[in-house]
C-alpha cells in the first residue's frame, strides 16, 4: 500500500527531475581522476541453468579458481595479487539461507583479502563492478576481483517469484510480480507507440538464435515467433517465452590498474614464495573499461516520470558516454538487460541506438542482430543465456571483454538462421567498443559500462 | 506465510486514505503466475491507478477483468490465504465500478 505522506516528497522529486532531466552540466567528469582499468581475467560458469549438482559454495569456488586461471594460459596468476574482493548477490539469504558471502569468498584465498558484498537486485553485478572501480580509482587497491553469483533453482518457480518480487516496493506494490511490472511497461509502450506482439516475440526469437553459438547458455534452442506468441501467459501481454529464466550461475572478472601482473613459476613450487614471483604478464592488450554511468529512479512504477522509457538508463548512458568520450554511434555490440522482451526494446531506445518507439520494429527488421546496425545480446542475453541475478552484470562485462579480446583470433560466426557470413563480410568487422547495460528491479537502478579493446 | 503483526499494523494506518474512494485505471495487467500466498487469487489484475492526480499500484479481486480507463473503487479485502491458526491478512484491492 502506498504511504500517503510520501506524496509531498514525490512532488518535489518530480519537480527536480523536470528541471534537471539529463542535465549533467553540474556533474563534470574529471578524467584525470580516473585510472586506466583493465579487465585482466574473466570467468563465466561452464553452463548457466539448473545446476542441481552445484551448491552456492561450489559456484563461488569455481568462479574464483576459474578467473585466476584465465589471466595466463601458461602460468598460474599469483592469487596474492588480489588485494580485495567485491561480491555481487541479490538473495542468497532467501534462496540458500546463506549470508556473509564476503567472508565465504575471502576464505578461499590464503591471504584472506578484504571482501565486500554488494546488493542492488538484478543490478548487483554491475554495482559491485563500479564499487570496485571506485576503489581502484581511489588508489586504495590496484588489482581486485569482482564476482557475481546466484543459486536460484533450489526453490520452485512460485517461491522464486516471491523472492524476486522482494526487489519491488513491498509497501507500494503488494501483489505484483516482476513480469507484471514489466507487463505494465509493455502496455504503456504498446499504447503510445503501437509496439506489437510480433515485435516482442522478435526479441525472444533473436536472442535464442544468438544463444545457439554460446555453449554456456541456459537455453540453446531456436524458437519461432509463433511459439513465443502462443506460450503460456504469465502477465498480460508477457508470456513465458518473453521472460528470462531462473538460472544458477557465477561470473567473475579481475580488474587492475597495473601494467603487469605477477605469475607463479610452477616449476619452482618448492622454493620460497618471494622467489617464485619471477614471472610477469603484461596487461597491455587486455580490454579496458573506459566509461561507466550509474543512475537511480523511483522503486515503484507509479512514481515514474515515464512508463515508456527508463529514465535511469538514459542518465546512466549519458554519463557513461561522456566518461568514455564516445557516442552511441561508436558502439556496434552491446549486452543489454533483457529480463523481459519489452526490457530490451526499452533499453535499445533509451541507450540511443534507436529512436523512441522504434526499437520493436528495428528488432523485427533484423537491425539488432549479426549483419544489422548493432548486435544486441550476442550471448543470448538474459533471455536465453540465462539470468542468475547476482551474476548477470558481471557476466555481461566478462562476456564482452572476451568478445573484444578474442575477435581477431576466432572471428564471429552469425548464428544459424541469420544472414550468411560471406554476404555480410562479418569476419572483416572489427569491434573497438562494447556496451553493457544492467538494470535493477523495474528500472530503479541502472548501470552502463563501456569497454574498449 | 510468515506474517509480521507490527508491519501489518503500520499498513492498517493508511487504509482510511483509500477505502471507499474511487480512481481510474491507467495501465493494467492480468497476472497468471504469482507467489505461493497469492495462488488462491489467480487470475487477478495488477494496475497503476490514478486518484486525485496521484498514482498508486494495487491488485484487484480474484477474476477481475479491468481495462485501461475503467473506474474502480478501493475496497478492503483479504490479501493472502493463511492457515487457520494465523491472523487474517487484509489490504486494499480494486473493484470495478459499473
Amino acid at each position: 500500500m502506498k504511504h500517503m505522506n510520501k506524496t509531498h516528497i514525490i512532488d518535489n522529486k518530480t519537480h527536480i527531475i523536470d528541471n534537471k532531466t539529463l542535465d549533467f552540466s553540474s556533474k563534470k567528469i574529471n578524467r584525470n581522476s580516473q585510472k586506466q582499468i583493465r579487465i585482466v581475467g574473466t570467468y563465466i560458469s561452464d553452463q548457466f541453468g539448473e545446476l542441481w549438482d552445484k551448491s552456492l559454495a561450489v559456484l563461488i569456488n569455481e568462479a574464483v579458481n576459474g578467473v585466476i586461471k584465465s589471466v595466463s594460459k601458461n602460468h598460474d596468476f599469483d592469487p596474492e595479487e588480489i588485494e580485495a574482493v567485491f561480491i555481487a548477490n541479490m538473495a542468497s539469504g532467501l534462496f540458500n539461507n546463506q549470508l556473509h558471502l564476503n567472508a565465504m569468498v575471502s576464505q578461499i584465498f590464503n591471504h584472506y583479502p578484504p571482501a565486500i558484498r554488494v546488493e542492488g537486485a538484478c543490478a548487483s553485478g554491475s554495482l559491485a563492478l563500479i564499487t570496485a572501480q571506485n576503489a581502484l580509482n581511489s588508489g586504495r587497491y590496484k588489482t581486485v576481483l569482482v564476482l557475481g553469483v546466484e543459486k536460484m533453482t533450489d526453490l520452485n518457480s512460485n517461491e522464486a517469484t516471491k523472492v524476486l518480487s522482494s526487489a519491488s516496493d513491498y509497501d507500494f506494490e503488494y501483489g505484483s510480480t516482476f513480469p507484471a511490472l514489466y507487463a505494465l511497461l509493455a502496455k504503456a509502450h504498446m499504447h503510445k507507440y503501437g509496439t506489437t506482439r510480433e515485435q516482442l516475440s522478435a526479441v525472444s526469437v533473436k536472442n535464442h538464435r544468438h544463444a545457439i553459438n554460446n555453449p554456456k547458455a541456459h537455453f540453446r534452442k531456436i524458437f519461432t515467433s509463433e511459439q513465443v506468441s502462443k506460450s503460456s501467459m504469465v502477465a498480460d501481454p508477457l508470456r513465458l517465452l518473453d521472460c528470462s529464466p531462473v538460472s544458477d550461475g557465477a561470473s567473475a572478472v579481475i580488474l587492475s590498474t597495473k601494467e603487469v601482473g605477477n605469475l607463479l613459476n610452477l616449476n619452482k613450487k618448492d622454493i620460497s614464495k618471494s622467489r617464485r614471483k619471477n614471472k610477469i604478464i603484461s596487461y597491455e592488450n587486455k580490454p579496458k573499461i573506459i566509461g561507466f554511468g550509474h543512475a537511480q529512479d523511483s522503486l515503484s512504477l507509479a512514481n515514474r516520470q515515464s512508463l515508456t522509457s527508463l529514465l535511469a538508463t538514459k542518465k546512466a548512458a549519458k554519463e557513461a558516454f561522456a566518461h568514455a568520450g564516445i557516442t552511441h554511434n561508436d558502439v556496434k555490440v552491446a549486452e543489454v538487460h533483457d529480463c523481459f522482451t519489452i526490457a530490451e526494446i526499452l533499453a535499445i531506445e533509451d541507450l540511443g541506438f534507436f529512436k523512441p518507439g522504434t526499437g520493436g520494429k528495428a528488432t523485427l527488421d533484423g537491425k539488432t542482430t549479426f549483419g544489422g546496425e548493432i548486435i544486441i545480446n550476442p550471448s543470448g542475453g538474459l533471455k536465453a543465456c540465462g539470468h542468475p541475478v547476482g551474476a548477470t552484470g558481471v557476466k555481461q562485462v566478462a562476456y564482452l571483454a572476451e568478445f573484444l579480446e578474442n575477435q581477431d583470433k576466432i572471428g564471429f560466426k552469425p548464428p544459424s538462421g541469420s544472414i550468411s557470413e560471406s554476404k555480410l563480410g562479418l569476419r572483416k568487422q572489427k569491434f573497438q567498443y562494447a556496451l553493457a547495460h544492467n538494470v535493477g528491479g523495474s528500472g530503479a537502478t541502472v548501470v552502463v559500462h563501456i569497454l574498449e579493446k | 506465510m510468515q506474517f509480521n503483526p507490527a508491519d501489518y499494523w503500520r499498513q492498517n494506518k493508511n487504509w482510511n486514505n483509500f477505502v471507499g474512494k474511487t480512481g481510474k485505471i491507467v495501465f493494467v495487467t492480468k497476472i497468471e503466475v504469482t507467489s505461493p500466498e497469492l495462488q488462491e487469487y489467480l487470475p487477478y489484475c495488477f494496475a497503476i491507478v490514478e486518484m486525485d492526480s496521484e498514482r498508486y499500484e494495487f491488485m484487484s479481486e480474484k477474476g477481475a477483468d479491468l481495462k485501461k480507463g475503467d473506474k474502480v473503487e478501493f475496497v478492503l479485502r483479504k490479501t493472502a490465504e493463511n492457515d487457520r491458526a494465523s491472523l487474517i491478512n487484509y489490504g486494499i484491492k480494486l473493484v470495478k465500478i459499473d
